[in-house]
């Protein structure tokens, strides 16, 4: 059993270069299990980078150099012997554009169980109602789920993005800008998913809408030039932030 | 201010002439419109050529100012040469067949010499197994037992021409049937003579090998002799039925006979209308598709090679797709960018640009001399010096080909998968996919419409190479097809007919060129279409891939 004191994630002077270019300084943060993070900060402010630490996404680019420590669950996720699949099905992840595979509803869902070797139709069915329904979709695709991927709208297809994560049964959801490229009220149906997730996982979100970081999280983390300037329970950090920088940033100064 | 004043814009110009740049885009257009018309050209010369044989001219009777009479069909008119100033003298070229007589096919006739011509209905086109057409007028029929046959009685001579056609199809029938019963005798003879001419037929177990081979060939000879015997006798009799039945012909001052055996079809073109004409044109065409070449590639059809063609392609794609695909999937999705890469980038793209008679090279010293030579001495031992593998066959020639291929394969394979959205490969990644399953279930699938892309591209140059073929196996005449009834069906170390290498033989290497030219081009519109034909299958598979993809970008 791993001690990770009731944190989810945790980083301990993380230091990130991709060549040469030092994109995450020292950044120590610990996020607690059961809630929801978010990560703010202007464009280039690593904030993504710091996101994708904790699946180990950033290893498909070349050049790239870790230093610190990355902790899941207590575990150091950095350290050799790692089993790249196991720590990506435990720690599930939305992109900004959501991305289907070219096949039908279900095949998309239960792609990460198939591939990690689960049988049966019966289970694999099982697991793409729950999933959908944990992602808000089944009511809309339920009578779909063997029609293109392709053909549901934006919002549809993110949700059903994220249905698909949640097929792996995941501890941690990694969400880079979920919704940036949705409408409004897209934006409100994943929210709101995001609010139910939050009872059985551990949510971490990177988000440039202010709003929807005080709609949604608990805590907030607040990156700017690959630092992390302040990081605190969300109201805090929108109502009384310590750091001017902070204060500057949410109210529109700069970003 | 008056109200006739125009409006005055800045945009205005008082540029006169023609806009800048306008003949440069006449030109584009006119040098696209050349293009089409060139296609179009090459298609409308191939295909009237080659229908030209299939439809069935008319039969002329020409009569000439020296009292001699000439019948055949007409296929030319030319200006005869002569000095510059000279009146312009025509001469017209007629094929009267009939080559058993006087051994050429065509005459050529000045039309100052010509007195009087016409088309009497009752001349006939003979279409012989042996010599060609025959042309002319029947005057006379006698059954094989001598009985005359009444040819003014159009029922009395179609059922005597039933006859022979009866007669050819029960020859042919016992044929086999000899054959067929004499096979297991023929292998073991086959054997026989392969351990008699092999190296080792003069030392100690050689030589008992072949002594008992040789009782036991006897024992089976004379076990099947009496029921070969029957058949052969059968045989001989329906052979010289056909023999002594006959036609009698007529044609200008000649008379000669036909026999049965030889005809394989009669027919009256000056009676025909143009739906007959046409009905006949297209048995032609399917005729030419299904039968063998007869009298050295001359007469005939072209099954041998079109389903040579055909084998040789669909081979080449088995062997050609794995290959290429698996080559462009190293280089695109494990191969770290770097100098090797660009080196086998460079190198790929090169192979494509060599002449394909240096793949034939490489072909029979690499394949032939090498494999199959190394083939033959660890497994046809017995049998050297004669080759088994290691002479040029179909599998050889295919496998030369997907070499020659492989390129455009790898190139166009690369194109797909470099065209699989990034956001693909990630999503898989992210759900704990392994590298190998993100590729075979994700990135392969959406390249398939670039593979096929290649596939395509590599059936349309395979189709049409001759050179390397003629150094890896393509024959002349095959004296089997590569696949039979006799296990393993499939005979990959055969010799084959090829359409392209038909074409050459047929137009240049021909006894008789004038009388083939228009096989050559029927040929040659079977060789398009066949292209255009695969071609359309491959298309017609990538478009429905696309359609599951649509929404990508690939």
């Amino acid at each position: 059993m791993s001690t990770n004191n009731g944190f989810a994630l945790e980083s301990h002077d993380l230091d990130f270069y991709y060549g040469e270019v030092h994109a995450l300084k020292k950044i120590d943060l610990e996020i607690s299990e059961h809630q929801v993070t978010a990560l703010i900060g202007p464009s280039g402010c690593g904030k993504s980078t710091y996101l994708r630490c904790f699946n180990r996404m950033n290893d498909m680019i070349e050049g790239i150099r870790v230093d610190g420590k990355i902790l899941v669950e207590g575990e150091d996720i950095y350290s050799a012997g790692v089993d790249l699949e196991l720590l990506r099905k435990r720690v599930g992840m939305v992109f900004q554009k959501s991305n289907p595979f070219p096949m039908s509803i279900r095949e998309n869902v239960n792609y990460g169980p198939r591939m990690g070797g689960v049988r049966g139709r019966d289970r694999l069915d099982e697991i793409v109602e729950r999933s959908l329904q944990q992602a808000d979709l089944w009511g809309e695709v339920k009578d779909r789920l063997d029609d293109s991927a392709l053909d549901l709208s934006g919002g549809q297809q993110q949700r059903l993005c994220i249905a698909r994560a949640l097929a792996n049964e995941p501890e941690i959801l990694l969400l880079d800008e979920p919704a940036s490229a949705l409408d409004p009220i897209s934006t409100a149906k994943i929210e709101e998913t995001l609010l139910q997730l939050k009872q059985s996982y551990t949510i971490l979100i990177v988000t440039h809408n202010l709003q929807q970081a005080a709609r949604v999280a608990d805590h907030t983390a607040f990156f700017m030039l690959g630092e992390l300037i302040e990081f605190s329970d969300t109201t805090t950090m929108f109502t009384n932030p310590t750091e001017s920088l902070t204060e500057e940033y949410i109210t529109g100064r700069f970003g | 201010m008056p109200g006739s004043e125009s409006v005055k814009t800045t945009f205005a110009t008082d540029r006169k002439g023609l806009a800048p740049g306008l003949p440069g885009i006449w030109s584009t257009a006119l040098a696209t419109l050349l293009v089409l018309v060139m296609l179009a050209l090459l298609l409308w010369v191939v295909a009237v050529n080659a229908f030209g044989w299939f439809w069935p001219a008319s039969v002329w009777q020409v009569e000439t100012t020296d009292g001699s009479e000439h019948v055949g069909i007409e296929v030319g008119r030319e200006l005869v040469p002569g000095p510059a100033d000279s009146d312009e003298v025509y001469r017209l070229q007629y094929k009267v067949g009939n080559r058993d007589l006087d051994g050429r096919d065509f005459i050529w006739l000045d039309e100052a010499e010509i007195r009087s011509r016409h088309q009497p209905e009752d001349l006939v086109r003979i279409v012989r197994s042996e010599y060609g057409d025959a042309f002319g007028r029947i005057v006379g029929a006698e059954t094989a037992a001598g009985v005359a046959v009444d040819i003014n009685d159009p029922d009395a001579l179609s059922a005597f021409l039933e006859i022979g056609a009866e007669g050819r199809t029960e020859k042919s029938r016992l044929e086999d049937e000899l054959s067929d019963r004499r096979r297991p005798l023929t292998v073991l003879e086959e054997e026989l003579d392969l351990l008699e001419r092999s190296a080792n037929a003069s030392t100690e177990a050689g030589r008992k090998k072949i002594d008992a081979l040789s009782v036991q060939v006897d024992g089976l000879s004379a076990e099947l002799r009496p029921d070969l015997d029957e058949i052969q006798s059968a045989l001989d009799g329906v052979i010289e039925d056909l023999a002594t039945g006959h036609l009698r012909l007529e044609s200008g001052t000649a008379v000669f006979d036909v026999a049965l055996s030889n005809i394989i079809e009669v027919s009256w073109p000056n009676r025909m209308g143009f739906f007959a004409k046409f009905v006949a044109t297209v048995k032609e065409g399917v005729l030419f598709l299904i039968t063998e070449p007869r009298e050295a590639n001359t007469e005939g059809g072209i099954a041998p090679a079109l389903f040579g063609t055909v084998l040789l392609v669909l081979l080449m794609s088995v062997a050609v797709v794995p290959l290429g695909v698996i080559t462009a999937v190293y280089m695109t999705e494990y191969a770290r960018p770097g100098f090797l890469l660009r080196l086998a980038n460079q190198a790929v793209n090169n192979l494509a640009g060599v002449p394909s008679i240096v793949f034939g090279m490489f072909g029979l010293a690499f394949f032939i001399y090498g494999v199959g030579g190394t083939i033959d001495r660890t497994f046809f031992a017995d049998r050297l010096p004669t080759p088994t593998f290691g002479t040029g066959g179909l599998l050889w020639a295919s496998l030369t080909l997907a070499l020659l291929t492989v390129p455009v394969v790898v190139v166009a394979t690369r194109e797909g998968l470099l065209a699989v959205p990034r956001s693909w490969r990630e999503g898989s990644l992210a759900l704990g996919a392994t590298q190998w399953q993100t590729l075979r279930r994700i990135i392969l699938p959406a390249a398939m419409p670039g593979i096929l892309t290649g596939l395509i591209l590599a059936i349309s140059r395979a189709a049409g190479e001759v050179a390397p073929l003629m150094l890896t196996g393509a024959v002349k005449l095959a004296p089997s097809l590569p696949v039979d009834t006799t296990a393993p069906f499939l005979h990959l170390q055969r010799k084959f007919m090829h359409l392209g290498f038909h074409i050459y033989d047929v137009s240049m290497q021909s006894p008789n060129v004038e009388a083939a030219k228009p096989m050559a081009f029927a040929t040659t519109l079977v060789l398009l279409l066949l292209v255009v034909l695969m071609n359309l299958a491959a298309i017609v598979i990538r478009r429905r891939l696309r359609r599951a993809y649509r929404g990508s970008s690939v």
